[in-house]
């Protein structure tokens, strides 16, 4: 039954799309450079699209509240941030990763707040906290930038666990962490159900805020992560690490087919999304384009995907408007 | 004995009330402004007064665009990176050899355009104004660095120095077309028909369709103004560092954001105007300065400006509440 | 004399139908001018479609509209406008931050010519000649319209309807919100109107005022036309019995008895908005008690407050004995109580989810108590509760948009059997919904409580709240003015009940 509404979901549902665009994508690649298919380029292409996964895991379940948070890009580089100068002040890794993962935590809490309980617009709060964040990373870093990490930390980012790189399989842990409480619980279907229709949620009873906050927490949690793994993979931080990722993560999650309206899509779409916008970047570095094209190649994207979504569901309106009419015609 | 009904007012507290009567921004404004008078000498001479005045020139028009983007219950994130390409594209018009009547009318038509395709997206797409704008923002950026190389570029000219520092009896160019341009938004608001379509998409869209107006349409124009004040903004700001940095719009649009937030504009309703974002820009500024003024660190000044605007936001929003404006 | 006339506007045949519902069908209507022509007919009847399709709101699937004898055809309202058809609407078209001359001019605004400047002097000087001319010089045209009061409100959304200068108007309940003599001032000028040869249709659901303005009378009922009568004519039981048509009993079988145990108290229970003042009653296990009231009586709002969605400023809440006070929905739900939300699209249901997904939205918890479930034990679950109240849908992974509202509603039902409610709030339980399904909604209510629940029904429908209950408290004001047991039941007393402050009498 599971695998079967999996498969289904790949082939005719909702991923559809962003499977059909990721094998287009693919294929164009070959085309492009024959370096695309080697080992070690698809590797390279994994290890970078696992830490833009682990960013946009969180924001799947938000996202998917019908919410948003614009601040884990800047959230992550605090905790990145944060790890390393206590690394370098030599407290232990485990402590450095722990006191990481509060900030991350504490960030969404607060984003859960502001959004649960005092009703602001989530992409105003969250830009809001995307400023203090990115601030706060800039006070930790003093203006200047970090080198030289030990290597029992940076093996997160650098190491091997036989031939896969150790940021994919935490990405790989994590999504399937995901998935299992976003389909499996019943705070993953009370996620959905605030996403379908808040309202409708609150009259039946699910506390919303509860969810709301969860889900936060969780945004908060795997941008930590990903700050933590990616100042490993650099072996070094700096407070604008993840400026580059800021609307990559909300790309990843939009591309993978979740409805920014909220209730559609899932985290399985999330990792489809992220290795799309990984190829793309990739095949633009083989290519040699000059990476200021990036922003505009993202933006373009999201723009596409969004207006799609919005597109088809229209059509779809329109469909079943029409039979409606008929069926009450014939009648 | 007939008691009063429909009260729908209900129970709120006066306190509050009062506090709604005048923007939060004054207030906080003249909180700062004390703050730092204890800290900073001669705070309140008007040579620091319109030192202040002049850096806030290019947020003010920004902000003055982005009081029609929420006065229609949207937030244009663009607006900000439309500084950036618009002051990055002045310099290198003007490297190609472009006249400066020809290129300023030429940055002033990129600004429109930039508005245009948010304005079509918006109001033709019904896609969300929040994430049309950050798509967007992310390609006017990246058409900055791409224009400039990734490089500050400059451009000497005389103008650059005129409009920035000098002025009539103690007061900028730049000031007065700051206010020239307040003005003529004030006026757009409040006295022409547009003015009344921006604020019933706030309102009551279903008022619009009844009366035939033109929702999309309406849409577009609001969003190319806000465009072309970005445009004007961004060659505010290109007078003041006498140069095109790719970066220099960098968060604006949310410095924008919260001016009109704090100048009282209501992102539901269609309620207030560009009066009260004066003081939101003006409160930014004091902000702004003040904590160079007093010595604190370039490095901690982002973090407490953005805790200051959230938490502004924050009150503003409880305030609100609390005060029964809004249900 | 007016039928000597020819009509200023003629409908013919007008039917339209929305998914699930046919809201009118072959309806005429004829409009003379200088004449007050009212619709009546109960909530749900087709008045609001009707009046709709005359003004170019909603385009009628079969019939066609004659202005003074040729065809119009109406796209947009501000086409029926440019024909000289205008609308004071039930729900204010204001724009709440615009003053009042802003308002009246909206969209059509005088200008400085050649610009779109407008002409501040020449606008607030019509406006307030306008006003005059409505007799309500007193209202300020320079404050923006939030501030003002509803019926302040109301004038000016009639000097709108007035300033298009239309040959038709089209009063939709404008007195819901008005006091007597605000009413009294209305009429007044509706007289004038009247006397300037403009057609007037008029909406109310106050006996007294349709025979204090009104000429004719044309009655629907289930979105068919019974007939039109002259005012005269009729008396107010002969129209209440043709709006509600029929035999009560024959619908309404009432099966249960009511036992004896409280099941759900409220005691002098107010909220903070000054929408509900003291309400205090009981609802027994096993029986239906209706809450009557006009629209805007404060009926949802108490649900609301019941249900824990508002907060209550004083007053208790007791359910099955036990203080709930303030308690939140979360809590109430896992302790027995649901709200059938009025509005169904809205709040009762997710539309794009899944049925079954719909249907355990409440019982999830106690469906599955150790946080982890499973999507094929909640579809098995579902398939149950879809069975057992016959909803029409070949299976539960469908979504619930696409069932008939008779459908959607019995998936709210469903819902709140799952969760084990056994005190259900209805909020208008047959809103929108056809006759055939409403029977079988209330033939679901009648074996709840037959099994022992508890509920209270809120409908604008007095034949149905009169057919279901056992008891009927009557709101009126934020306040529960009355209650009346089955044997008491009368059309009259409960009307007397819900109107009484509005007709002036509360001295």
């Amino acid at each position: 039954m599971k695998k079967n509404t999996m498969l289904h979901d790949l082939v005719k549902g909702r991923y559809f799309f962003s499977v059909m665009s990721l094998f287009v994508l693919i294929g164009i690649s070959c085309l492009m450079s024959p370096s695309f298919l080697s080992l070690s380029n698809f590797i390279t292409i994994l290890r970078q699209a696992s830490i833009l996964l682990i960013l946009s895991m969180g924001l799947t379940a938000v996202v998917l509240t019908g919410n948003i948070d614009l601040s884990v890009g800047s959230s992550a580089a605090l905790c990145g941030c944060v790890c390393a100068q206590m690394l370098v002040a030599g407290f232990p890794v485990i402590l450095c990763m722990g006191a990481s993962l509060l900030i991350g935590l504490t960030v969404g809490f607060i984003n859960g707040l502001l959004v649960g309980i005092l009703k602001l617009p989530s992409f105003i709060a969250t830009y809001g906290m995307n400023m203090v964040a990115s601030g706060l990373a800039m006070i930790v870093m003093n203006g200047g930038v970090i080198y030289g990490l030990p290597t029992n930390f940076t093996t997160l980012g650098v190491g091997y666990l036989g031939p896969l790189p150790v940021p994919v399989i935490l990405a790989a842990i994590l999504v399937v962490c995901m998935m299992i409480l976003l389909q499996k619980t019943v705070f993953g279907r009370n996620v959905y159900m605030i996403g379908y229709n808040a309202n409708a949620a609150d009259y039946s009873g699910v506390n919303s805020l509860r969810t709301l906050l969860g889900a936060y927490l969780l945004c908060g949690m795997t941008g930590a992560i990903g700050g933590i793994v990616m100042t490993a993979r650099l072996n070094a931080a700096d407070f604008g690490m993840t400026e580059a990722y800021g609307l990559q993560i909300v790309a990843a999650v939009v591309v993978g087919g979740t409805s920014l309206l909220g209730g559609e899509g899932g985290v399985l779409g999330t990792v489809i999304g992220a290795i799309i916008l990984t190829i793309i970047v990739n095949i633009m570095n083989i290519m040699g384009v000059n990476s200021n094209w990036q922003g505009m190649v993202h933006g373009i994207v999201i723009l596409f995907v969004v207006w799609l979504d919005v597109f088809a569901r229209r059509v779809g309106a329109g469909r079943a408007l029409r039979k409606q009419r008929e069926s009450v015609k014939r009648a | 004995m007939r008691k009063k009904v429909y009260d729908n007012k209900g129970i709120r507290s006066k306190g509050f009330r009062l506090l709604t009567f005048a923007p939060p921004a004054l207030y906080m404004m003249i909180i700062l402004m004390i703050l730092f008078s204890f800290f900073a000498d001669h705070y309140f001479a008007w040579s620091n007064l319109s030192v202040i005045l002049r850096q806030a020139a290019p947020l003010m028009m920004l902000a003055c665009g982005q009081t029609l983007i929420i006065l229609m219950q949207g937030t244009d994130l663009s607006l900000g990176s439309i500084v950036s390409l618009t002051s990055v594209l002045w310099i290198w018009l003007l490297n190609l050899g472009f006249g400066m009547p020809v290129s300023i009318l030429l940055v002033i038509l990129a600004g429109a355009l930039c508005g245009l395709l948010n304005g079509l997206i918006v109001g033709k797409g019904l896609l969300p104004v929040f994430i049309v704008t950050l798509g967007t923002q992310n390609i006017f950026k990246s058409a900055a660095l791409l224009l400039c190389g990734s490089q500050t570029i400059y451009y000497r000219h005389d103008l650059f120095r005129m409009v920035a520092k000098e002025g009539l009896s103690g007061i900028s160019y730049s000031v007065m077309i700051s206010f020239l341009m307040v003005g003529i938004t004030w006026f757009l608001l409040n006295q022409t028909s547009f003015g009344m379509k921006i604020r019933g998409i706030g309102g009551n869209p279903e008022a619009l369709t009844l009366a035939g107006v033109s929702i999309s349409r309406t849409t577009i124009m609001g969003f190319i103004y806000a465009g072309i004040m970005a445009a004007v903004g961004g060659m505010l700001l290109c007078c003041r560092i006498e140069s095109g940095n790719p970066n220099s719009g960098n968060g604006l649009e949310f410095s924008a954001v919260a001016a009109v937030l704090l100048g009282g504009t209501s992102m539901r309703e269609g309620r207030g105007g560009v009066g009260g974002t004066i003081f939101g820009v003006l409160m930014l500024q004091v902000l702004r300065s003040g904590l160079t003024q007093v010595g604190v660190s370039s490095i901690y000044q982002n973090a407490i400006i953005g805790i200051v605007i959230l938490t502004a936001i924050i009150l503003d929003e409880i305030i609100r509440r609390r005060g029964g404006e809004e249900d | 004399m007016t039928t000597n006339k020819r009509p200023l506007l003629r409908a013919e045949n007008i039917s339209k139908s929305f998914p699930g519902v046919k809201a009118l069908s072959h309806v005429d209507l004829d409009l003379y001018p200088g004449e007050v022509h009212i619709l009546a007919g109960e909530n749900g009847a087709g008045k609001s479609t009707l009046i709709k399709c005359i003004l170019g709101a909603y385009q009628p699937d079969e019939g066609k509209l004659f202005l003074e004898d040729s065809e119009i055809r109406l796209r947009t309202p501000k086409e029926g406008i440019e024909h000289g058809i205008a609308a004071v609407y039930q729900e204010l078209t204001m724009i709440p931050w615009l003053d009042g001359a802003q308002n009246i001019f909206f969209g059509r605004e005088p200008k400085i010519a050649g610009t779109t400047i407008i002409n501040r002097k020449k606008m607030s000087c019509q406006a307030k000649s306008l006003l005059d001319e409505l007799g309500c010089q007193e209202i300020d045209l320079t404050l923006p319209v939030k501030k003002l009061g509803i019926a302040e409100q109301q004038m000016i959304e009639i000097a709108k309807a007035i300033s298009m200068n239309p040959k038709v108007i089209i009063f939709d309940e404008p007195t819901a919100s008005l006091s007597d003599r605000e009413v009294d001032r209305l009429f007044a000028q509706i007289e004038i109107l009247k006397k300037k040869g403009l057609a007037i249709v008029y909406i109310s659901h106050r006996m007294k005022e349709l025979h204090a303005v009104g000429d004719r009378i044309t009655v629907l009922r289930d979105g068919k036309k019974i007939g039109t009568y002259p005012e005269r004519e009729l008396s107010d039981d002969e129209l209440v019995s043709l709006m509600i048509g029929g035999n009560i009993e024959e619908v309404y079988k009432k099966t249960s008895v009511p036992g004896r145990e409280t099941a759900l108290e409220i005691r002098e229970l107010s909220d903070r908005k000054g929408k509900v003042h003291e309400c205090s009653l009981q609802v027994r296990k096993g029986e239906i008690v209706g809450l009557a009231g006009l629209v805007g009586a404060g009926r949802t709002e108490l649900s609301r407050l019941i249900f824990g969605i508002d907060k209550s400023s004083c007053g208790q809440v007791l359910l099955h004995g036990e203080d709930v006070t303030g308690k939140s929905p979360e809590y109430l739900v896992d302790h027995g109580l649901g709200l059938l939300p009025e509005d169904r699209k809205g709040l009762g249901l997710a539309l794009r989810a899944p049925i079954s997904w719909n249907v355990v939205a409440s019982g999830l918890r106690q469906v599955f108590p150790h946080f982890f479930m499973n999507e094929k034990k909640n579809d098995s679950v579902a398939a149950e509760y879809i069975r057992m109240l016959e909803v029409a849908t070949p299976d539960v992974q469908r979504n619930v948009g696409q069932l008939s509202g008779g459908n959607q509603q019995k998936v709210v039902v469903a819902k709140w059997l799952c969760a084990n409610t056994d005190v259900i709030l209805f909020d208008e339980p047959t809103r929108g919904i056809d006759v055939g399904a409403k029977a079988e909604i209330y033939v679901l209510m009648n074996k709840m409580a037959s099994e022992g629940k508890a509920i209270l029904m809120i409908s604008s429908e007095l034949s149905e709240i009169m057919g279901m209950s056992d008891k009927i408290y009557v709101m009126r004001e934020g306040r529960i003015v009355g209650s009346l047991e089955r044997e008491n039941f009368s059309e009259e007393e409960i009307g007397r009940m819900m109107l009484l402050s509005g007709e002036g009498e509360g001295a």
